[in-house]
C-alpha cells in the first residue's frame, strides 16, 4: 500500500491518534488535520466548518457540526482539547480543497484551552509518527 | 484472499495507480486525483481498465429465446451489431443485475456483466437456459478498455484502420495498426460521453493500452481509476449495481424503464405488470443540493417533516461544487424542479431534482 515516509510532520505541533494537529499559543489552540490525514483522504472538496460559541470535548466529534469530506468520503474532526470554538478559517471554507496542497497553512478552527493538563495527553512529534506508521500496516 | 490481478495490473501500477482490492480485483482507485481524471473525461480523453467486469459468450439454436426470456428488452428485434442495455429481474421482479449485451450474428450474443456479480448472474442464466443454448464464461480470458471522452473518436481512428463511423450502442471488429490485430470494440461506456469498451484477449491487453497512450497525449489522454468512473457516472445519473439498486426495486422504479419490452415474456414481467396496475411507490431521481453540503449513500429524504425518501448514491461533482445525489422518492415527487430536504448530518439541506442530461 502507500508509504508515508514522505508525509511532513512539524515538530512544534501536537497530534491526536484520529489525524489532527494543534498548535499552541498561550489559552488558544489553532486546529487542523494532518498530511496524514489529507493523504488518506485525497481530494478535499468540502469542508463543514465547527460553530462558533460552541464547546468542543477532547477527543469527541465537534458537536453539532464538523467534517472533512473527499470526493469519496466523510470524516468527523475529532477537536483535540476541550473548550470554546473562538473563529472558523472562512476562507479554507470557500476554497477546502487548499488542504490537499497544505495540512498546516490551512487551519480549520481557533479554540480556547479549557484545562492545559489536557495538553498531556496529545502526542508528541515522536510518538505520533510511530502511531501513524503503525496506522499504516 | 488475495485480489485477482488484471492483465493491465503491472501497468496500473507503473503508472501511479493507487491500488485497491475491489470485489477481489487489484485496480487503481485514481492515478492522478479525482477530479483530475474526471475532468479529463469531460473534456479530452480517458482510459480506464475495467476488465473486473465479466464476460459471457452466448450461442446456439436457442440463445434468442433464452435470452429474450431472460432479459427485459427485445433481443428477437435486435439488428447485428447492435448493443442493447437491459434489466433482468428475478421472480419477485427485483432487479438481479443490468448490462449490456452485443448481438454479434443470428444466434450468438457476447454480454458483460458486472464484477460483483459475475457468479449470481451466471447461475441466474443457467437457471433459465433453454437446451440449445451454449453459454461461456469467458469473464478471464478478457481485459476491458474503456475509451472515454469527446476525443475518444480522434484516439481510436489514429490507432485502428477504422473508420469509427458506428453509431452510440452499435459494435465492430476492429484492425489495431501496432499490434497488427483484430478486435471486438463496442460504442459505449458508463460515463456519459461518446467512447468505445475494447474487448481484447488478456495478453494483447497491455499492447493496446501501450498504443492508446502514444498516440494521444496532444489529446489529454489519462488514466482513470475508480474513483471517478463512480462520479462520471453519478453525474449523468447512471444506476450502479448493487448500490442504486440490490434485489430491492423493480425496473418500473428507475429511471430506464424503457429497458422493459412488454410485447414479449420474460422472468418477472408478471410482478411488473401488476406493479404497474397498483402503482409504483417510489421513482429514482437525481437531486443537487441548494444548500451547502455533500449527500452521501444512505442519507435519508424529508419533505414538509415526512420522510419520502433514501439517497442510494452521492458525490460532489469533481469540478463544480454542487453536491449531488441519487435516490428514491415518493411517486411524483421525483419530477424534475421538485425540491426536498436531505438529512446531512444534524442538517436538513435543500435539493432539488435535476435532469442530469439536460
Amino acid at each position: 500500500m502507500s508509504d508515508i515516509s514522505g508525509l511532513v510532520f512539524p515538530e512544534d505541533l501536537k497530534y491526536t491518534p484520529t489525524h489532527e494537529w494543534a498548535k499552541i499559543e498561550g489559552d488558544v489552540a489553532t486546529v487542523g488535520i494532518s498530511a496524514f490525514a489529507t493523504h488518506h483522504l485525497t481530494d478535499i472538496v468540502y469542508l463543514e466548518p465547527p460553530v462558533v460559541g460552541e464547546t468542543a470535548t477532547q477527543f469527541k466529534e465537534l458537536e453539532p457540526e464538523g467534517a472533512v469530506e473527499s470526493v469519496k468520503a466523510s470524516t468527523p474532526i475529532y477537536s483535540p482539547l476541550s473548550g470554546e470554538i473562538l473563529e472558523i478559517n472562512e476562507d479554507l471554507v470557500d476554497a477546502p480543497e487548499q488542504l490537499n496542497e497544505d495540512s498546516y497553512e490551512n487551519w480549520i478552527y481557533k479554540m480556547k484551552i479549557e484545562d492545559p493538563s489536557e495538553i498531556e495527553k496529545l502526542f508528541s512529534i515522536e510518538a505520533y509518527r510511530k502511531h501513524a506508521e503503525e496506522e499504516e500496516h | 484472499m488475495s485480489p485477482k490481478r488484471t492483465p493491465l495490473a503491472k501497468i496500473n501500477e507503473e503508472m501511479g495507480g493507487n491500488m485497491v482490492d475491489f470485489f477481489g480485483f487489484y485496480l487503481p482507485t485514481h492515478y492522478s486525483t479525482i477530479t483530475e481524471e474526471h475532468i479529463a473525461v469531460r473534456e479530452g480523453v480517458g482510459i480506464f481498465d475495467v476488465s473486473h467486469m465479466g464476460n459471457f459468450r452466448i450461442y446456439g439454436d436457442t440463445a434468442t429465446e433464452t435470452l429474450d426470456n431472460i432479459l427485459t428488452q427485445d433481443i428477437k428485434g435486435m439488428r447485428f451489431k447492435q448493443l442493447k442495455y437491459t434489466h433482468f429481474l428475478n421472480e419477485d421482479g427485483m432487479i438481479v443485475d443490468d448490462m449490456i449485451i452485443a448481438r454479434l450474428s443470428e444466434d450468438h450474443y457476447f454480454s458483460v456483466p458486472n464484477a460483483s456479480k459475475i457468479q449470481l448472474d451466471w447461475d441466474h442464466f443457467n437457471k433459465y437456459r433453454k437446451e440449445g443454448t451454449v453459454m461461456e464464461n469467458i469473464s478471464d480470458d478478457y481485459a476491458i478498455i474503456a475509451v472515454q471522452g469527446p476525443k475518444a473518436e480522434t484516439l481510436m481512428k489514429r490507432i485502428t484502420t477504422h473508420s469509427c463511423d458506428m453509431k452510440f450502442f452499435n459494435c465492430d471488429y476492429m484492425h489495431f495498426k501496432d499490434i497488427d490485430r483484430t478486435f471486438l470494440v463496442w460504442r459505449s461506456g458508463y460515463t456519459g460521453e461518446d467512447g468505445f469498451e475494447l474487448m481484447i484477449p488478456n495478453e494483447d491487453a497491455p499492447a493496446v493500452w501501450r498504443s492508446l497512450f502514444e498516440h494521444g497525449e496532444d489529446l489529454g489522454i489519462k488514466p482513470i481509476g475508480l474513483g471517478a468512473r463512480d462520479t462520471l457516472r453519478l453525474e449523468k445519473a447512471l444506476l450502479l449495481s448493487g448500490q442504486d439498486f440490490d434485489f430491492n426495486r423493480t425496473s418500473l422504479e428507475t429511471n430506464v424503464t424503457w429497458v422493459v419490452k412488454w410485447d414479449h415474456d420474460f422472468v418477472g414481467k408478471d410482478i411488473l405488470l401488476k406493479q404497474k396496475e397498483d402503482g409504483i411507490p417510489q421513482k429514482f431521481m437525481a437531486f443537487h443540493l441548494t444548500g451547502r453540503g455533500i449527500p452521501r449513500t444512505a442519507m435519508e429524504i424529508f419533505k414538509d417533516g415526512e420522510k419520502i425518501g433514501d439517497v442510494t448514491s452521492g458525490t460532489m461533482i469533481p469540478g463544480k461544487k454542487i453536491g449531488m445525489g441519487l435516490g428514491y422518492v415518493n411517486m411524483g415527487l421525483h419530477e424534475f424542479g421538485s425540491t426536498f430536504e436531505v438529512q446531512i448530518r444534524n442538517k436538513l439541506v435543500p435539493a432539488e431534482v435535476v435532469n442530469p442530461r439536460g
